[in-house]
């Protein structure tokens, strides 16, 4: 497996599980078994992690494949980006749509800032899926 | 075929250059090995400027290093001895 692909699959992880951790408590807080004024704490404490444990990953991936971290994105890859966003794009968007839908059923602030930032990770989660998804299926 | 329609030699041309590995050939292209792999296995079409720089590290012309089109099936040996 090439560094680009580690590296995909250390980002994928690892905002999976921390954003996974963060709608978990949103959906408590919709129970009523949690508090609504430690969503923003929690967010914080997700987003500073997500940091530090990539940095802290990466660095050790580079540390080990010091000339492939080094050598900058060629065609194939850049191609293959492209893609993934385009694909993730459209996810967003219908993130997006499904907001403004969501607006029909309630209008509550906080639980409209967390479709916006569902439909965000989704989407994020598209981008590096579909590039690892294209890696694999050139490789085989 | 590929499923690309471009077909190439990259695999043999390697073996008749002292056995040329993938990362050497990645290297003198300034693409990742992974790149040479897909293209060597038929899933990605490389622009033609990589095409044609791996057609310059083997010195052959680009149309000896890939082809597009389909695959021409040898004729059968009977065939062509019952025409004479």
């Amino acid at each position: 497996m090439s560094f680009r692909e580690k590296t995909l699959w250390v980002s994928f992880v690892l905002l999976f599980t921390l954003f996974g951790v963060y709608f978990w408590h949103v959906t408590q807080v919709g129970h009523g078994n949690a508090d609504p004024n430690s969503t923003f704490h929690i967010f914080l404490l997700v987003l500073i992690t997500l940091i530090v444990a990539e940095l802290a990953v990466r660095l050790v991936l580079r540390i080990r494949n010091p000339k492939e971290a080094r050598a900058a994105r060629d065609e194939r890859e850049r191609a293959i980006e492209l893609r993934a966003r385009s694909i993730a794009y459209y996810v967003m968007l219908a993130g997006a749509l499904l907001t403004v839908g969501s607006v029909h059923i309630s209008t509550d602030g906080y639980f409209l800032a967390q479709h916006i930032l569902l439909a965000l990770v989704v989407a994020e989660l598209t981008r590096l899926g579909a590039q690892i998804v294209i890696f694999r299926r050139e490789a085989a | 075929m590929t499923a690309h329609g471009v077909r190439n030699r990259i695999r043999r041309l390697r073996f008749d250059h002292q056995e040329m590995t993938q990362q050497e050939l990645a290297d003198r292209v300034g693409v990742t090995r992974q790149t040479v792999n897909a293209i060597e296995l038929g899933k990605y079409s490389p622009s033609l400027e990589v095409a044609f720089r791996i057609a310059g590290v083997f010195g052959v012309p680009l149309e000896q290093a890939f082809q597009y089109g389909p695959e021409t099936e040898p004729k059968p040996p009977s065939a062509a001895g019952s025409a004479s």
